[in-house]
């Protein structure tokens, strides 16, 4: 039923590709092509030729013509979707996966030939579930021969006949079917068998630790430990020729090691004070019991799993030296199987409490067995234990804290409720195909551009939200040289976009970043979020990514925006003081060698025209004097409203600039007539290099130079430096000698910076 | 004038095209797509700029398509020319001026199956 769905989707992903309505699509798509074959070329790279809910072939072959012929041939019974190369080829599958049931593959093409698909197909396990039939008029043995090592189910020879190619097409694909599902019945039934063996082996084994007064927790630790120590044992030797299946097995046996328990008197078994000799002695028979018990199955005595427990069974207390019982076998005579399991019983009895004892901390329980009081043990075995200490303690004290006692009995209870469910491998490719129509719809909903990319074969496969809003190909082989990309996001975006991926980590592999786009002739700001992918090999591979692509230019605007009006004023739309003051300090840090020089422009008379003509005309004089005031000076410099009714200019300009040419040329080019008022100005300057470079002097003095001329009745322009005062005294010819008068602290440090800088300047 | 005639005058196997087809309608429309087909013409830009690679793919198409459509004397051409490129695929070398010969005969043999499919379409 999900598959139904996910082709349905595709199907109209396929109509909106090829631009053609979808009733001419479903009419026969091949009928239009056949009359105008120019009209596909360059178009959508893949068509359907209807819509039903068929089973769906890809065809891979770079002629056209064969491409038209097999379709055609096919149309009837069979979705036909197409490919021109390879690289698209492998792009189809692996956005619709087992949404494509046959591939006809031709050999030789450009860019990617059959082989390099059917490698890709092998590497990524396609090939197990989605059949291949070779086209080709290859006839040489050799090829036939590799085509078939690399998976190819079937071939097809030129020329093609219309029977032929249909029962073979409709024969593998029934055949892959039934084999999909005769593989998930066989996978369904081995899950069943081994959950059911679990559940009768717990069961078992807590027959015995019920009756024994236990909490049911020991078979379990046991079990645990036991597996962890075989892993760490296999990891570190392979003097024992462990595989994981003996491991589990073992594993599972171990939970039976004290099932002859159940032969001894309870009296004696939960006895709590000291046992007798006797008791000791009768004790001591149940690991023999226990083999006994094993050894008189009436069936099954050759399974692995009862040969293993009988082991267990017997001689789970043995000891390396040869003292234990009940046959004395000394080393590597007793099975591996039983010295861990030993090993594992000691330690949880020890940790454990039990009616005669408190339980032990690890350290404790450790050293006890390293130290030889419990008994003698495998060298290799206590190495083992020795070296994997502390992810054995944090694997014992999470088993214990989530199982709280009944954890066996709450297993049993999944265990049983799990038998009647569905079966797992169907129920998983369900999913699959169910993440994948979810993937798909998603895609299209959101008004993102989800990606694959892979790294090989290089290749950059798009969502549909990506292909109409970039105006981009839904797949782009070699991304880096892609033209279609480049023009997008430039050729330095491109490489940024691909290496920021490349340069992640498998432990930190996701990136997050800006980048400028071009769409739709409009420059955009796209957010990407992406996820390396490596591989898990020792030393992983980057393989490529997967991530999306956000416009935010909206919001990244309304931001800009923000910004932009917390630093301007409102009437005029000039830059206001703070940001003149920030933006003027920066090009004085940043250019240490060129002349600075800040004007002060306050408007005359502009308290009349607000009296006279009202506040609205005040508005206007205002917004008329800011833009004469820009047009008067160039682009770069910075014109700022810092009060009511005053300016600022800050310039930079190099040493050979008039600065006194400068400052009365603008003076003059703001005088004019705005609808009869007389708008003219009185300006105060401030050069850095008279002053230090230091944005609030320079605005003091300026700020002086313009009340000096605001004092005078307005109308004209003075430097700071002409001011009969301190500064211009310390700024004339001979700076040192001059007498201090009413300077204050900042003043004074002020000006001997400048004497000195300009003592500098003459050496 | 009819496909008999047409196959008739380029020597090609219409009863065998007919038996793999089925229908006389589709041996028609694909017979018909033939000469918009781009193959001949990517084999005459790869032969003329020595793009043996090209070359190689673009006879093997052409083999391809002409043994589909019953063209005999086109197919068995271009299938000699495919055998004398094919070295090239394995990294070997091509003796280029036994080509000439080949591509010629490939040449005549489409312009013989051209002119017959004209008739047809007349």
């Amino acid at each position: 039923m999900f598959g139904t769905m996910v082709l349905g989707i595709n199907a109209k992903l396929f109509v909106a590709r090829s631009g053609a309505g979808a009733r001419e699509m479903e009419r026969d798509c091949w009928c239009m092509l056949a009359r105008n074959p120019n009209d596909h070329r360059g178009g959508g790279y893949m068509v359907a030729t209807s819509l039903s809910k068929k089973k769906t072939v890809l065809v891979v072959d770079d002629s056209m013509f064969n491409r038209a012929l097999l379709a055609d041939m096919m149309a009837d019974e069979f979705n036909v979707i197409e490919a021109e190369n390879g690289k698209q080829a492998i792009a189809a599958i692996s956005k619709l996966g087992l949404g494509i049931s046959l591939v006809l593959l031709d050999y030789v093409m450009p860019e990617m030939d059959g082989f390099a698909v059917l490698s890709v197909m092998q590497r990524r396990g396609w090939i197990k579930d989605i059949p291949v039939v070779m086209v080709s008029a290859e006839s040489d043995p050799a090829y036939i021969e590799r085509a078939y090592e690399l998976g190819v189910t079937d071939f097809l020879t030129r020329p093609f006949d219309i029977n032929i190619v249909r029962h073979r097409v409709r024969n593998t694909i029934m055949l892959y079917s039934k084999q999909r599902v005769l593989a998930g019945m066989v996978a369904d039934e081995i899950n069943e068998r081994e959950r059911d063996v679990n559940l009768m082996v717990s069961i078992l084994s807590h027959i015995v630790e019920f009756r024994n007064g236990e909490s049911g927790m020991h078979v379990l630790r046991v079990r645990a430990l036991t597996e962890i120590l075989l892993t760490c044992l296999a990891e570190k030797t392979d003097a024992y020729d462990l595989a994981s299946a003996d491991i589990s097995t073992i594993s599972m046996a171990s939970s039976l090691h004290d099932i002859g328990k159940i032969a001894i008197a309870e009296e004696i078994l939960n006895k709590p004070g000291r046992l007798t000799d006797e008791e000791f002695r009768i004790m001591k028979t149940h690991s023999a019991v226990g083999a006994e018990m094993l050894e008189k199955l009436p069936t099954g005595q050759n399974e692995p799993l009862v040969k293993t427990a009988y082991a267990i069974c017997r001689w789970h207390h043995e000891r390396y030296d040869g003292r234990g019982y009940p046959d004395g076998l000394v080393g590597d005579d007793i099975p591996i199987s039983a010295q861990v399991v030993a090993l594992a019983d000691v330690y949880d009895a020890l940790t454990s409490e039990r009616v005669y004892k408190p339980a032990f901390s690890h350290e404790k329980a450790m050293s006890m067995i390293i130290g030889g009081e419990c008994g003698a043990f495998n060298p290799l075995l206590i190495d083992v234990l020795r070296d994997n200490a502390d992810s054995i303690h944090g694997q014992m004290e999470s088993l214990s804290s989530d199982g709280r006692g009944n954890y066996g009995t709450k297993r049993v209870m999944e265990a049983l409720a799990d038998v009647d469910e569905k079966g797992t491998t169907s129920r998983t490719i369900s999913l699959l195909d169910y993440e994948r129509m979810k993937y798909n719809f998603y895609a299209e909903m959101s008004n993102e551009v989800q990606y694959e990319l892979s790294q090989d074969p290089p290749m950059l496969v798009m969502s549909d939200y990506g292909r109409i809003n970039l105006g981009l190909p839904e797949v782009i082989p070699d991304p880096e040289k892609s033209e279609a990309l480049i023009r997008v996001f430039g050729r330095e975006g491109v490489t940024e976009f691909l290496h920021r991926m490349m340069d992640t980590s498998p432990d930190d592999p996701i990136v997050r970043f800006d980048m400028c786009g071009v769409a739709n002739g409009e420059t955009r700001w796209y957010n990407v979020v992406s996820r390396a992918l490596w591989s898990d090999d020792d030393k992983p591979v980057y393989m490529g990514a997967l991530g999306k692509l956000t416009d935010v230019h909206d919001q990244r605007s309304l931001l800009m925006d923000l910004q932009f009006r917390a630093w301007h004023d409102s009437l005029t739309a000039l830059a206001n003081h703070a940001y003149a003051r920030k933006v003027a300090t920066e090009r004085m840090e940043a250019n240490p060698d060129c002349l600075f020089i800040m004007l002060i422009v306050d408007l005359d008379h502009f308290k009349e025209a607000n009296d006279t003509y009202g506040h609205e005309f005040g508005d206007r004089v205002l917004r008329y004097f800011a833009d004469r005031l820009s047009a008067s000076v160039r682009e770069d410099d910075l014109v700022a409203r810092i009060g009511g009714d005053e300016f600022l200019v800050f310039m930079m300009c190099d040493q050979e600039t008039d600065r006194r040419h400068l400052a009365r040329r603008i003076h003059s080019a703001i005088r004019s007539e705005f609808e009869g008022f007389p708008v003219s100005s009185s300006m105060g300057v401030a050069c850095a290099d008279v002053v230090g470079k230091d944005y609030d002097e320079m605005f003091r003095c300026a700020d002086r130079a313009l009340y000096r001329v605001k004092r005078l009745g307005g109308g004209s322009c003075s430097f700071c430096e002409d001011e009969t005062g301190p500064v211009c005294e310390v700024s004339s010819l001979s700076p040192i000698d001059k007498p201090e008068r009413s300077y204050t602290g900042r003043e004074r440090r002020q000006s001997a910076g400048v004497a000195k800088r300009r003592g500098n300047d003459k050496s | 004038m009819t496909l008999e005639s047409c196959y008739a005058m380029m020597g090609g196997d219409l009863e065998g095209v007919r038996g793999r087809l089925l229908t006389d309608e589709r041996v028609a429309k694909f017979v018909g797509m033939f000469p918009h087909d781009d193959t001949f013409a990517n084999l005459e830009r790869a032969m003329e700029a020595h793009a043996l690679e090209d070359a190689f793919r673009a006879a093997h198409t052409l083999k391809g398509v002409s043994h589909d459509l019953g063209f005999m004397p086109l197919h068995v051409a271009a299938d000699e020319l495919t055998q004398a490129l094919r070295p090239v695929k394995e990294g070997g070398a091509v003796d280029e001026a036994a080509l000439v010969p080949l591509m010629e005969a490939v040449q005549d043999a489409y312009r013989t199956t051209i002119d017959a499919l004209a008739t047809v379409n007349e």
